[in-house]
């Protein structure tokens, strides 16, 4: 006998106004089945839920109805509430009346018609709903960090500090990321090698965390507590076991021309190489596109000159197999390619560079050796122009977004050029200035009030040359006045752009994306740090552009969440999962084809004898997700979700 | 809705701007080649239509400086359409008395008046009958008058034409009727814009081959004032084995002086060649003057688009254009032949000439409609002088506006554009210019010896037509196609390689 409790929500004003509920609670009240029908100004309040409870027990419900919001905002709520009364949570479930009924209806009549129509067909769901046991999986306690600059490190450190175990990836040779590349960070003008390297080092060397340079991620499978990822690490023709990174086989190297990636161009290394002086690991690798060896067969200076014959041409990619509980996605950015500007002539003209360029030229450890040179004729440039916005906030461009550091770091470099040319002017176009963080509206003013950067307001229409000079054609729209400058050097503030690989990296480890391929987080508010996946967890730029103070606070508050994860030794969860009737079941396989989480395995039904008598499909409870495809596909009617049964849905159809 | 309301509605609904969305960023004062000289440049234009400040944008000198280059709108990054708030802004000022009382004003309109009644009369432009009108209005008896006789003289100019009025339009019902509907309230609706990512995609080039006719627009200053063009395109296409059949009775573009007061007039008077083109059959019409063919380009685009337009042009005309034909200008030919069509052609290589490739700002914009080449860095001209044996530098003014239509009213800023072209063409090394547009020729050449004299720092560059200079590459005598008749002397530069 189906004793069900109904409980209408008045939500405030939000369902009262277009709801009728008394009217609602005395109609369900007479509806079979139906034991007590109350209606209450705020159900998920504390008095609320109270009076639930007293409901429950003092009418000895055999299921809850709870007409209010929508389930993703209190499900949860009167589910424990539920719990707490002695009732089976699976035995309560909610009828949205809000966002489904009282927030997209106006007419006052139908929409309490409508309400009860709803409410009705859970009361009839409920009745059939059974009482159903939380499933528990393990958790692996060891956490996967992808990426290795100042966000990936820092979120390393943290859980690793935890007592727990990290294993940090990172597919260029060397820990850093963009940090690594800079001179001088803002607000502070702390060197950035200086304050990263230390972490470096002690990310590297911390007996918690096992770092795996130059490999990356070949594909994630399982869930939240049970990720099973396989990791290329890719052939670096060292052996890391004996190479004391000694150098010896960089210095003779005899292909020296070849464009360095860390310095963005800006700078040579050679075909052995580590990507900048302090590396860590201090391990070099050899660029197979680049070496003569491996392109004709011929050289060998490094194996030669290597005391330690640490070099093995004849090394291949291996690929390593780990269980994590918990992942973290710091991969960073790149900077925008601005010879989509056609009339800026990036790339056409030589001393139009980016920002990350010019970061390489004031940096101590850079190609110039921390000297502002012109990249044409190794000139001190007199003047220099910066360009704000050469990329962001630009629709025709596909990139809408503000990129937020670069008013900071232009700022930033017109400082430290004052400071290293003395007499040197910096003009600097904007559209505005966006200085918003602790030091940084004083930041900006220190360059214009210390060291006399000259601002113009306005876009920059294009830059051509002329007798060895830069013309920069700008306007100052605060005057109304077009603006001609002729500068030895254009340095050119460029977006901040997701990884080229973005999209694709996203799909591999199964987690959401927006249309420029920055990560997705839960919610951009409340949940920034967790992506739509549970147990993967964004830090860092690569959900949206920020600066290293942010990347460092994502950092650790992501490391929060995976320390809140791996604090408990079994993870619950929902027992919606799909089961199969081994009896009707023909052992077609749809099913198995149908499962996007490959959750469904074949298994053998023995007789006594041990004697395979039938293969049927059965369902893995830890992998399944309960979204119903197999239901739906399997022609036998043997499949069936728990927590939304064939009786469980047919009966709130029927009911309307 | 208040006075001020109606005006901003009238004028976004005549551009499709929505003016929230611009930013005031300032690339199109940036990017304008007139925006050292306005009062209110277009930034400061656009600010007073979204702050509500119509009237003072009216009045401004502004709009009589805008040569209607296009670069604004090329480059705003919110894709807003400066360059017709302009138009629009000219339209309305004309139309409600609300206009400058400045020097530039009266010069700039005149010249537009001039030019339109010249239109109206005979449905083509009488280059001389323009040019005394505009001296009358304007009082500027002395200006270019020792290039007026040097014209007259070389037979440019025909001063018999303009007392018999002959070489107009047969049709000139079909013209008056097009000027009084263009002054009815246009209800054409032009699409809303909004910001959007743009990216250059050329449009699949013609296929173009020896033996074929196409048809011919030559336009109204290539039978006048710009008859080398004339001549040498028709040399040109005789040497490459193409027969160019004339559009029957075709009339006046309209050029800058309609698009800049008028807009229904700016599209009807194309839209007569248009149907005139679809009904003779012609599925290419070659229109030599990048004007011509800019406004031919972009009205082809409206006629699709509208289906008002095109009843009202059957109204006047008969004819329902089918949009079938399609303007390209001369580079666009040359493109379109198999290479090696040309190569085998080419019996006088001009090696050693050293040529600016100077396209003007109508060639390539707007991006989406001409969809010819790169609007940034355009190499097609470049190509088709490497083919012909020249030497093509890479310089950076290929696209910046030369003054256009504003020559004889802006003689003083066109001077300064054109300096500012010519320095930097010398800078880099050429000795010469080649051009596709008859009045980027009249600027560069026409103009260029008052030009040296103001500013007395650049060398003498002759200025040569693509066609002549692939006609004298295929073997025609440079005389022969009117090289003699250029304002800068230009026999020798191509003689005596």
């Amino acid at each position: 006998m189906a004793k069900i409790g109904v409980f209408i929500c008045h939500c405030g004003e939000n369902i009262a106004s277009k709801v009728d509920c008394n009217k609602l609670a005395t109609s369900i009240g007479e509806h079979p089945g139906v034991a007590v029908a109350l209606d209450y100004k705020y159900f998920c309040s504390d008095p609320g839920q109270e009076r639930l409870k007293k409901a429950i027990k003092e009418n000895n419900l055999t299921g809850v109805v709870v007409a209010a919001c929508s389930p993703m905002m209190h499900e949860a709520t009167f589910r424990k509430a539920c719990a707490e009364a002695g009732l089976n949570p699976y035995l309560c479930e909610i009828a949205n009346i809000r966002e489904q009924c009282s927030w997209v209806h106006t007419d006052y009549d139908m929409a309490t018609q409508k309400a009860m129509e709803i409410t009705r067909s859970m009361v009839e769901k409920v009745k059939r709903n059974n009482k159903l046991q939380p499933i528990e999986v393990p958790v692996t306690r060891r956490a996967l960090v992808i990426g290795g600059g100042i966000a990936g490190i820092q979120a390393a450190l943290d859980i690793a500090n935890a007592g727990q175990q990290v294993v940090l990836v990172e597919r260029e040779p060397s820990l850093g990321g963009h940090m690594a590349q800079l001179s001088e960070t803002f607000p502070t003008l702390d060197c950035s090698q200086c304050i990263m390297t230390p972490r470096m080092v002690e990310a590297s060397q911390h007996p918690n965390i096992r770092l795996l340079t130059y490999a990356e991620i070949e594909s994630v499978d399982g869930y939240i507590g049970n990720f099973q990822v396989r990791i290329r690490m890719k052939a670096r023709y060292v052996d890391m076991s004996t190479c004391t990174g000694c150098g010896d086989c960089i210095t003779k190297c005899p292909t020296k021309k070849i464009s360095s990636e860390f310095d963005c161009g800006m700078g040579k290394r050679t075909a052995i190489y580590t990507p900048f002086a302090q590396s860590v690991p201090n391990i070099p690798v050899i660029d197979k596109a680049s070496c003569t060896y491996f392109k004709n067969g011929k050289c060998k200076v490094c194996m030669k000159s290597c005391e330690l014959n640490s070099i093995n041409f004849d090394m291949q990619d291996e690929f390593i197999d780990l269980d994590f509980g918990a992942i973290v996605v710091a991969t960073g950015f790149q900077v925008q390619d601005n010879s989509v500007y056609g009339e800026y002539g990036y790339g056409k003209y030589k001393d139009v560079i980016n920002g990350l360029q010019f970061e390489r030229l004031a940096s101590a450890s850079g190609p110039t050796s921390g000297k502002i040179l012109r990249p044409s004729d190794g000139k001190e440039p007199e003047n220099i122009v910066f360009i704000q916005c050469a990329g962001s906030r630009d629709c025709s461009k596909g990139v809408r977004y503000c990129s937020k550091i670069c008013c900071m770091y232009t700022a930033k470099h017109s400082m430290l050029y004052a400071h290293k040319v003395h007499g040197g002017i910096a003009q600097i176009f904007y559209m505005d200035i966006r200085a918003a963080g602790k030091g940084y509206d004083e930041f900006t003013r220190r360059a214009i009030e210390e060291d006399k950067a000259a601002y113009f307001r306005g876009r920059v229409s294009k830059v051509w040359q002329e007798n060895g000079k830069l013309m920069v054609r700008g306007v100052d729209t605060l005057l109304g006045k077009p603006v001609v400058i002729a500068a030895d050097m254009v340095v050119l503030a460029t977006a901040m752009v997701p990884q080229p690989d973005a999209k694709d990296f996203a799909k591999t480890i199964g987690i959401g994306y927006d249309e420029y391929g920055f990560f997705n987080e839960a919610h951009l508010k409340l949940r920034p740090v967790e992506s739509s996946t549970a147990g993967v967890f964004l830090a860092g730029a690569c959900q949206s552009p920020k600066d290293i103070p942010d990347s460092v606070a994502q950092a650790s508050a992501s490391a929060s969440k995976v320390l809140a994860l791996f604090s408990k030794d079994k993870l619950e969860r929902e027992p919606v999962v799909a089961s199969n009737n081994e009896t009707t079941c023909a052992g077609c396989w749809g099913c198995v084809l149908a499962c996007p989480y490959n959750a469904i395995e074949k298994k053998d039904i023995l007789d006594r004898s041990g004697k395979v008598i039938k293969r049927v499909a059965s369902v893995n409870p830890g992998l399944c997700q309960g979204c119903g495809t197999c239901v739906t596909f399997c022609r036998s009617n043997s499949l069936d979700l728990a927590g939304f049964t064939e009786k469980q849905i047919f009966a709130e159809v029927m009911a309307l | 809705m208040t006075g001020t309301d109606a005006l901003k509605h009238q004028l976004e609904k005549s551009t499709g701007n929505d003016y929230n969305f611009c930013y005031q960023c300032g690339k199109c004062t940036a990017g304008c080649p007139a925006g050292a000289f306005m009062d209110s440049p277009p930034a400061r234009i656009m600010r007073l239509v979204q702050a509500g400040f119509i009237e003072e944008a009216l009045k401004s000198e502004a709009l009589w400086f805008c040569v209607g280059c296009m670069t604004c709108t090329a480059r705003c990054p919110q894709n807003m359409d400066i360059a017709a708030t302009m138009d629009s802004l000219r339209a309305l000022a004309l139309e409600k008395g609300l206009v400058s009382e400045s020097k530039s004003k009266k010069l700039v309109n005149a010249f537009h008046l001039s030019f339109l009644k010249n239109v109206r009369k005979h449905g083509r432009l009488e280059e001389l009958s323009l040019v005394n009108s505009y001296k009358l209005r304007t009082r500027s008896f002395l200006q270019d008058a020792s290039s007026g006789v040097k014209m007259i003289k070389s037979g440019k100019i025909n001063p018999l034409h303009t007392l018999t009025g002959k070489g107009g339009v047969k049709e000139k019902e079909q013209i008056e009727k097009i000027f009084a509907a263009s002054e009815q309230e246009s209800h054409l609706d032009v699409p809303k814009r909004r910001p959007v990512k743009k990216q250059f995609t050329p449009k699949a080039p013609f296929s173009i081959k020896p033996g074929m006719t196409i048809g011919y627009y030559p336009g109204c200053s290539l039978s006048g004032t710009a008859r080398e063009y004339d001549i040498s395109v028709k040399k040109m296409c005789s040497l490459l084995g193409l027969h160019l059949k004339e559009i029957e009775d075709w009339n006046c573009c309209g050029a800058t002086s309609a698009h800049a007061t008028n807009h229904k007039l700016a599209l009807l008077l194309p839209a007569r060649n248009q149907a005139l083109a679809d009904a003779q059959g012609m599925e290419i019409v070659l229109a030599p003057c990048a004007a011509c063919q800019n406004r031919q380009v972009t009205t082809r685009k409206t006629l699709i688009e509208s289906h008002e337009l095109r009843q009202e042009v059957r109204a006047i005309t008969g004819i329902e254009p089918t949009c079938k034909a399609q303007f390209i200008g001369v580079t666009q030919l040359l493109e379109a032949m198999d290479p090696e069509e040309i190569k085998k052609r080419v019996i006088k290589p001009l090696t050693g000439l050293s040529l600016a490739c100077y396209y003007g700002c109508l060639l390539v914009r707007p991006m989406d409609d001409m969809g010819f080449d790169d609007p940034e860095n355009p190499l097609k001209m470049e190509a088709i002088m490497t083919a012909i044996g020249a030497k093509p530098v890479d310089w950076a003014f290929k696209i910046e506006c030369c003054g256009a239509g504003l020559t004889l009213a802006q003689q003083p800023m066109v001077e300064e554009l054109t300096h500012t072209i010519t320095k930097n063409a010398e800078e880099n090394g050429a000795d010469a210019f080649v051009v596709a547009c008859p009045l980027c020729q009249a600027n560069l050449d026409m103009r260029q010896g008052g030009m040296r004299k103001r500013f007395g720092d650049v060398k003498e560059m002759p200025v040569y037509y693509i066609s002549e200079l692939v006609a004298i590459a295929c073997g025609a005598n440079p005389a022969e196609v009117a090289v003699g008749e250029h304002f800068v002397p230009a026999l020798e530069l191509v003689s005596k390689l």
